[in-house]
């Protein structure tokens, strides 16, 4: 007995501790500062000292810094950049390792040419090295309507040291939210300014685990904004236009037509901006809210995020449909105190069709731009699938049938979550909350005799429900499979029991039937 | 040698189409492709670029809406001279070129500053014709001198030029076009099709013209050789042959002094081959230093980036450059361990025809053995690999920067065995449908280095999922109960990858009534991911060539103890298929309650004929067959 318990410790330790993890670098120091100034100008003051562990972390990871910029408004000071490697030699960063691009998101916009990529190529690079790095963005005033912050803290590898200083004139109060950890800040005046200071210390690296929470209130970020939300937002609705494109309206005028459903007329006019531009996803952080004209937008046949949504919004207006512009925020921010640098998305809503966007955005908000909060209860989805099959059309084996019941497009299956790993430790979020049914009708249309065995199950647990019945009824067979999954998030206790819902729908042997010839 | 540094061509498929092109189809279509090239005494040359494109649909409007060129600022220029759109309507509209940008192009891992110019067309509709004229001065590649010279190649006096004839959009008429002095001999010649070809005496200068009409895409195969090994293509060029470009490659570099020592390199060097007792040992480990610890990032050497190595100097203060200059540090560390080396230049990806017209994309080295001979061996392509030449380059041109000069040489083949996958599974099938059992996982090679990947250069807090997901990709039920890698997995010098699972699988079989369904776990999806030939697409014919990842050798045993009673339906397997392509043997028999199952498949290539398909689909069909049911009954 004593044997078997050392063997089963043995066991575990071989498992488990085998694979602890090292991280392939770690940040000593991260200092990271914003300043509004009283000009409305800004500062962001970013400093780094990095030291790399592994190849992985030396080649791919942390081999080169990208900054992006908006030289209209910003411009960029390297203020130090060296490397100090394992045995103490200082490698200065060459001249030649500073390279300005054009960054990939402006790729085939010239009206965005203007914005810039500063690749630092970090030299001497060796396992052990250590990276410093210390620059400044100066913003002139112009860019945002507001001050305005909205950065994750935690890094891809731990962080042993960090400091974060907001600092804004006191009068011109500025809101901070620290997300994710329980914090206060250390405030201290000097002459017209207020600085709020905040230390971190053994901030642990972001998980690399799949599905993971899109909205995740447990990740350390700082929000911060001077304005509210519905400030925000109307300074946005103040750039919009009235008219839209003459062209563009022409070809919305012919597609519109009463034989189409109210919403398969707003369908055609979504489709019609949809093939009309190639989108470009240009940040808040390199653009601010500037919008370009209607005329212009429609013209260059690529749009922003922003602007698409926009010329979408007014289409459907001046076409007599009603509709709104929707910024989607993350719900666990007080987005009544969020600045437009927290909108993850612009959608518009144009009679119920939202539901469905809802579905896949777990953990957002929504606001109307005039400000006001949309209370919008997402559903649970419902799907059903069904689908006839002959026992005969199975694959042939040695005087066996094996009949292989196809898999559907629409939902559980389209996750691919069949390989998931016996343990987690970040909370799981499944695409959207759900209820499937899968029925399959098989007609046994020659003499071949089902196998029939433990087909029949049911697991209901904390995460759902998944159950699997097959009834022979003569000739014919019926199977009817069913997940059900309540719930979008799944913590470590919970994820076990989704596992083994998931399993049991993505295991392949469940997926056939076996007749004998 | 303009696309020396590239990794690979991403073109699109196309086919020689014999039928008409009709300008009114697809979203739109080009009507005149026409490139006319004037080139100097002193090999410079000055492009006209000219098209002609009808747009057909709003998709057509949103694809041509922004144009844009690539160049090399250190070589070339380029600037948009003319642009119209013809509307529908009648009406002629000229596009400013004052407005087209000039930029640093976006950019990853290669830093040289590389330009675009760009240039917005606003308001075109379907209907509508767009035609542009470029004209650009230069090489992608050339000394730097004052700025008159800065458009001369290297080679001064020489000109070269790689055309593809294919295309991504249908094309009607196709024409290039190059005017040089008389007193310089072009070799020319027309690949893998056939176009109109004229040359006239004009002037001082002679002209050479090939137009090719109607153009239109075709499908592609999957897993087809390189477009440049199929479609039509055009290779110019003035140098006679690959021995001067052999020798040109090796005085620039010489010259410049790109391996000349440096007291902290030779330090390096002395306790890098510290120990090593024989020649090959010391190549192998200044190979793998120089791989696994110069970073692939290219800076910007300002005069003769793009062909001229970077000194040693450079490359091991920075500890980062492309292949190049990764190549030129172990250059320099060769010679100072005392071997003679020198770069080499080859074309990862496709075949280097006979004309030397610099067809290459990538740099290597040579170095000298005792026999005499040069051996080749690629520092960029083996970071973490069990080889000093990848095996994923066999087949593959190069040309020797040598003193004494070189032709194109051809790398070998390298044998299956030098690849293997061996796994070697002892299981027990419980009544209930559950599997037990543990299995042995070996490879050497190419297949080392993918299936240790995860190690070499996967995050370590993602070794734990990911082995266990090689399981459960054989069934989402598996129970991993332990697995071993050894003490350091990282270290790929060492010894071939060696790793044993331990596991349990609920409900791995089917059970029903007195029957038992079984796959064999060794075909079950297991290590899929280092099979690359079962990606390639199984057509029932082939009119190109095809090529795998690396040749391989894959041998896949299992012992499967089944329950009591239990016996197989059917006959027991035996399959012997030889052929110079791929070879298989495989059986699968009961002994008692024990099934047996061994297989071997060899496929022996990494670039394979059109006409070898027949052999090697065959035996990768035969290995797949094994991985059926096995049906037990009682």
């Amino acid at each position: 007995m004593k044997f078997l318990q050392y063997t089963l410790l043995f066991l575990f330790v071989s498992v488990f501790t085998l694979h602890a993890s090292k991280p392939e670098a770690q940040y000593k120091q991260l200092r990271i500062s914003y300043t509004l100034n009283t000009d409305g100008s800004m500062d962001y003051h970013f400093c780094k000292e990095l030291t790399l562990f592994t190849h992985t972390a030396m080649n791919r990871t942390y081999g080169e810094t990208f900054i992006t910029y908006n030289p209209n408004f910003q411009n960029i000071t390297i203020n130090e950049a060296y490397t100090i490697q394992k045995e103490g030699n200082k490698i200065s960063l060459p001249k030649n390792a500073l390279i300005p691009v054009l960054p990939r998101c402006a790729s085939g916009a010239p009206d965005f040419n203007h914005l810039k990529e500063m690749v630092v190529v970090h030299t001497g690079l060796e396992l052990g090295a250590t990276i410093f790095l210390d620059y400044t963005i100066h913003t002139k005033k112009g860019l945002y309507p507001f001050f305005d912050i909205n950065d994750c803290l935690q890094q891809t590898s731990p962080v042993k040291d960090c400091e974060v200083t907001v600092s804004y004139p006191s009068n011109q109060p500025v809101v901070v939210q620290i997300v994710g950890r329980n914090t206060s800040a250390k405030v201290t005046k000097n002459d017209d300014m207020t600085t709020d200071r905040y230390v971190f210390k053994n901030i642990p690296a972001l998980s690399r685990e799949a599905y993971q929470v899109k909205y995740d209130p447990s990740v350390l970020r700082i929000v911060a904004s001077e304005t509210d939300i519905a400030t925000a937002l109307r300074s946005v609705k103040s750039k919009f236009e009235d008219t839209i494109p003459t062209n563009l309206k022409a070809a919305a005028d012919k597609l519109i037509t009463t034989k189409k459903t109210k919403i398969g007329n707003i369908g055609t006019l979504r489709s019609l901006v949809a093939q009309n531009f190639s989108v470009k996803h240009i940040p808040y952080s390199l653009n601010g809210i500037s919008l370009r004209s209607f005329n212009k937008i429609y013209n260059s046949h690529y749009a922003t995020t922003l602007e698409e949504a926009s010329l979408l919004y007014n289409l459907l207006h001046m076409e007599g449909f009603q509709a709104d512009l929707i910024a989607v925020f993350p719900a666990y921010l007080e987005a009544k105190n969020c600045g437009l640098g927290s909108v993850t998305n612009w959608i518009v809503l144009a009679q119920d069709n939202l539901n469905s966007y809802i579905q896949k955005t777990q953990g957002a908000c929504y606001y109307k731009i005039d400000g006001t909060k949309l209370n919008i209860k997402s559903d649970l989805k419902k799907i059903t699938n069904s689908k006839t099959l002959l026992a005969s059309k199975g694959e042939k084996n040695n005087g066996y049938t094996i009949l292989s019941l196809p898999t559907f497009k629409n939902g559980v299956d389209t996750w691919r979550m069949n390989t998931l790993p016996t343990n987690r430790n970040t909370v799981l979020e499944i695409p959207s909350r759900i209820s499937e049914e899968s029925l399959y009708t098989i007609d046994i249309d020659n003499d071949a005799h089902f196998l029939t065995s433990k087909y029949n199950k049911k697991i209901t647990n904390s995460a759902g429900l998944f159950s699997q019945d097959i009834e022979v009824q003569g000739k014919r067979i019926i199977v009817k499979r069913r997940i059900r999954l309540e719930k979008g998030h799944f913590n470590r206790k919970e994820y076990r029991d989704l596992r083994l819902l998931l399993n049991e729908w993505y295991d392949a042997n469940n997926h056939l039937l076996v007749f004998s010839n | 040698m303009k696309h020396l540094f590239l990794v690979l061509f991403t073109l699109a498929s196309i086919s020689i189409g014999a039928k008409e092109v009709n300008t009114n189809q697809d979203d739109f279509v080009i009507k005149l492709d026409s490139t006319s090239v004037i080139v100097k005494k002193n090999g410079s040359g000055t492009f006209s670029i000219y098209k002609r494109i009808r747009i057909n649909t709003l998709a057509g409007c949103v694809k041509n809406s922004v144009l844009i060129y690539n160049y090399d600022p250190l070589t070339a220029f380029a600037e948009f001279k003319k642009v119209l759109i013809h509307h529908k309507q009648g009406k002629t509209e000229e596009v400013s070129v004052i407005n087209a940008c000039d930029y640093v192009a976006p950019a990853r891992a290669i830093y040289w500053g590389a330009r675009q110019i760009m240039i917005g067309i606003n308001g075109l509709q379907p209907g509508d014709e767009l035609e542009y004229t470029i004209e650009k001065k230069g090489f992608t590649y050339a000394l730097l001198g004052s700025d008159a010279n800065r458009f001369v190649p290297p080679m001064r006096g020489q000109f070269y030029d790689i055309v593809p004839f294919w295309v991504e959009t249908p094309t009607k008429k196709k024409v290039y076009e190059i005017i040089m002095p008389k007193s310089k001999q072009l070799q020319f010649q027309f690949y893998q099709g056939t176009c109109a070809t004229s040359v006239r005496f004009k002037g001082n200068n002679t002209i050479y013209k090939f137009i090719k009409t109607d153009i239109v895409p075709f499908k592609k195969e999957p897993n087809m050789v390189n477009l440049f090994d199929v479609a039509p293509k055009l290779m110019t060029s003035t140098t006679p042959r690959w021995e001067d470009k052999s020798l040109w490659f090796n005085k620039v570099n010489e010259d410049y002094g790109s391996f000349k020592s440096t007291p902290e390199a030779k330090q390096k060097v002395k306790e890098i081959i510290k120990g090593k007792k024989d020649d090959m040992e010391k190549i192998a480990a200044l190979t793998h230093w120089v791989a696994d610890n110069i970073r692939y990032s290219g800076l910007s050497m300002g005069k003769g980036e793009g062909f001229t190595l970077h000194n040693l100097k450079m490359n091991f203060t920075d500890r980062c450059g492309v292949c190049k200059d990764i190549a030129g540090t172990l250059i320099g560390f060769l010679r100072i361990a005392g071997f003679q080396a020198y770069p080499a230049m080859t074309m990862a990806g496709s075949r280097v025809e006979s004309i030397p017209a610099d067809h290459f994309n990538h740099c290597v080295c040579v170095v000298k053995l005792k026999n005499g001979t040069y051996m080749p061996i690629d520092p960029t392509w083996v970071p973490f690999v069990r080889e000093l030449w990848s095996s994923a380059e066999q087949q593959q041109n190069y040309l020797p920067g040598i003193p004494e000069s070189s032709d194109l040489c051809l790398t070998p083949l390298s044998p299956p065995e030098n690849h293997y996958l061996r796994i070697k599974a002892t299981n027990k099938l419980h009544k209930d449908g559950t599997l037990t059992g543990k299995f042995v996982v070996t490879a050497e090679g190419q297949t080392d280095s993918s299936l240790r990947r995860i190690f070499t250069t996967g995050w370590q807090s993602d070794w734990k999922d990911y082995l266990e997901k090689n399981l459960l990709k054989v069934s989402p039920k598996a129970q991993l109960i332990s697995i071993d890698y050894g003490h350091n997995p990282k270290d790929y010098q060492k010894a071939p990858l060696k790793m044993v699972y331990s596991y349990k699988i609920p409900d791995y079989a089917l059970v029903a009534e007195n029957t038992i369904l079984v796959k064999p776990l060794v075909m079950n999806n297991l290590f899929n991911s280092v099979k690359s030939y079962l990606a390639i697409a199984d057509l029932k014919q082939r009119n190109y060539g095809f090529k795998d990842r690396c040749s391989r050798l894959i041998q896949l045993d299992e012992t499967i103890s089944i329950p009591t009673g239990y016996k197989l339906v059917g006959k027991e397997r035996q399959d012997d298929i030889t052929s110079e392509t791929a070879d298989f043997n495989g059986f699968l028999e009961q002994r008692n309650n024990l099934l047996i199952l061994k297989q071997c498949l060899t496929l022996k290539k990494r670039i394979y004929k059109a006409s070898d398909w027949k052999d090697f689909r065959e035996a990768v069909n035969k290995h797949k067959d094994y991985g059926q049911f096995i049906i037990l009954n009682k």
